[in-house]
């Protein structure tokens, strides 16, 4: 026996610390791994909901497409001449309003018109007119579905070939991040439409 | 009890908070709206730089509502181009003595009937500071609907966005524009 | 050890704090116009004007005339028309017209009837005057009966208070073609 030397006693008191030492260590490790795995499964779950998908689905004819406050069924492109002669690119289908009050801005607000795409032509923004009045489409009524024309001005190089009219969608918030109020915010492609259009009248 | 110094103390910074944040807001509703009323003859103003002359009134008794008139005027407005910025715009209304005001009709529908009215004919447009230079007076023209029931005590009142609350009255005595009619139904004619 | 006084004033703390933050209207309640409920007579006094409501029709195809051309328009679903007589109170005003459809919709005044004669989007009101006008719309059939009329200063909706007419409670007459004269 040691005189004057640390007893038994003492080691046993410092091993049983040294163990409640480690463990609380390895617990308060575990926990900050737990909340780093939550904090992170968080992001990539909202990463993913935000996402847009890269390419928009093609549709055809009689296929719905969302351009934001409304839904467009393109039924009929064909390539035809005004009264004054000139060559104009003809998209007919029906529109209903699908919000609950009475739209100006039918797609969107600053508007988005669908994009029309053929070659190398750069196709100038077209125009939207309701058919039951032949003139512009002034505004749209929830649940009354309209058949309207988009027309667009061909410039005098392009040859008759395939276009593709590509259709977005705004997007639309209850509450946004900034005043909690209602609003439709940035545009994301919902459709594309390829075809070939018909000569027509 | 030194709690009351204290309460005391937050009170009279709120009183200074509610002053320096409302300050513009307040500067801003007297812009817009006109309670110093600057008063003028019937014919001739003058506010910040800018004399203000009326020359013709009339009034008409619309044919198949007697109840109703339409009132024409015409003022001319003269300054230097200095002063007509600094009044930004141009407003004139008429109101009566309980308070109600009537603006300026700008639909070209009822303006058409200015050019009936003005003794030349022609439609000067209502007051802009467009036109407004040092040289001579610029013209402008507003036709008002009313009821004919309200013709007698009217006032003019004009101003600008930037000498608001301040505008100029004018007491108006509208001319007939020839009908017996406008004696029957009570209003006299100057 | 902590009281129970303490533990139950933390926790009413907490509970009334949570219900505040769930009943908070949000901005898109908050910015409503006030509501101004016409009487049994249908007439409906707001702020800035006095406004009774004649009559309700409907009608398929409305037919008028402008610059001496004739104008037809046509609907698929029906047109409402609603007739108003308004007197200005203290300013001159133009104001704007909504239908609350029995759905919940709202439907705006048609911008295809824009000029057709006495039309309210065109018109103004001046203090003392009582002027008659029409405001249509276009809407399907159910939205009708059960919908209201709602009245309110044109650009300055929101600051402003609205008149909520009576609910419609039966079909208006229906024309199959309607003409509108000035």
């Amino acid at each position: 026996m040691v005189d004057g030397g640390p007893g038994i006693r003492f080691y046993r008191i410092m091993a049983q610390s040294l163990k409640s030492a480690v463990g609380r260590i390895r617990i308060r490790i575990i926990a900050a791994i737990g909340l780093v795995a939550a904090i992170v499964l968080t992001w990539w779950m909202k990463v993913e909901d935000a996402r847009i998908p890269d390419a928009p689905p093609p549709i055809a004819f009689g296929e719905p497409v969302s351009v934001g406050r409304s839904v467009f069924i393109p039924e009929n492109l064909a390539l035809a001449n005004d009264e004054k002669g000139e060559r104009k690119l003809v998209l007919t289908g029906l529109i209903e309003n699908v919000t609950g009050s009475t739209q100006v801005a039918v797609f969107g607000f600053p508007e988005m018109l669908p994009v029309l795409s053929s070659g190398d032509t750069e196709f100038p923004a077209p125009q939207v007119n309701l058919v039951r009045d032949d003139d512009f489409l002034k505004q749209l009524e929830p649940r009354i579905r309209e058949a309207i024309a988009i027309i667009w001005d061909v410039p005098p190089d392009w040859q008759a070939q395939d276009v593709s009219i590509a259709f977005s969608a705004q997007q639309f918030k209850l509450n946004d991040n900034l005043y909690s109020k209602s609003s439709w915010l940035q545009f994301h492609p919902t459709g594309r439409l390829t075809a070939r259009p018909e000569q027509g009248a | 009890m030194k709690n009351l110094g204290w309460l005391a103390v937050t009170l009279a910074l709120f009183i200074v908070t509610l002053v320096l944040t409302g300050w513009p807001a307040f500067k801003d509703l007297g812009h817009q709206r006109e309670w110093k009323a600057v008063a003028a003859s019937s014919t001739e103003g003058e506010l910040h730089g800018i004399q203000v002359g009326i020359r013709e009134v009339k009034a008409a008794v619309v044919d198949n509502r007697p109840d109703r008139a339409l009132l024409f005027l015409r003022m001319e407005l003269q300054g230097p181009q200095s002063a007509m910025e600094s009044w930004t715009d141009c407003r004139a209304s008429l109101q009566s003595a309980s308070g109600e005001r009537w603006l300026p009709i700008e639909g070209y529908s009822i303006r058409a009937a200015i050019q009936i009215l003005a003794s030349d004919g022609k439609d000067n447009g209502n007051c802009s500071p467009a036109g407004v230079t040092g040289n001579a007076p610029a013209t402008f023209d507003q036709i008002y609907r009313l009821p004919a029931g309200e013709l007698d005590n009217l006032i003019l009142k004009v101003s600008g966005y930037g000498t608001r609350p301040e505008a100029l009255a004018f007491p108006i005595r509208p001319k007939c524009a020839g009908s017996p009619r406008l004696n029957a139904s009570g209003f006299r004619c100057f | 050890m902590i009281s129970v006084g303490n533990i139950a004033v933390v926790l009413l703390g907490a509970a009334a704090l949570g219900g505040m933050m769930n009943t908070v209207p949000d901005y898109n309640s908050s910015f409503q116009p006030f509501s101004i409920f016409a009487d049994q007579d249908g007439i409906g006094k707001g702020r800035q004007f006095t406004a009774e409501l004649t009559g309700l029709k409907s009608a398929k195809v409305i037919s008028y005339a402008q610059f001496g051309q004739e104008v037809s328009r046509d609907s698929s679903a029906t047109f409402l028309i609603a007739e108003l007589s308004i007197t200005g109170q203290t300013e001159s005003r133009q104001l704007e017209a909504i239908w609350l459809g029995a759905t919940g919709r709202q439907y705006s005044q048609s911008a295809r009837l824009e000029d057709a004669p006495r039309n309210l989007s065109s018109a103004r009101f001046e203090p003392g005057l009582t002027d008659r006008t029409i405001a249509v719309f276009e809407m399907p059939e159910d939205e009708i009966v059960g919908g209201r009329l709602v009245l309110a200063p044109r650009a300055s909706m929101v600051m402003d208070g609205a008149v909520y007419f009576a609910e419609a409670e039966a079909a208006p007459a229906n024309h199959e073609m309607l003409r509108l004269e000035p």
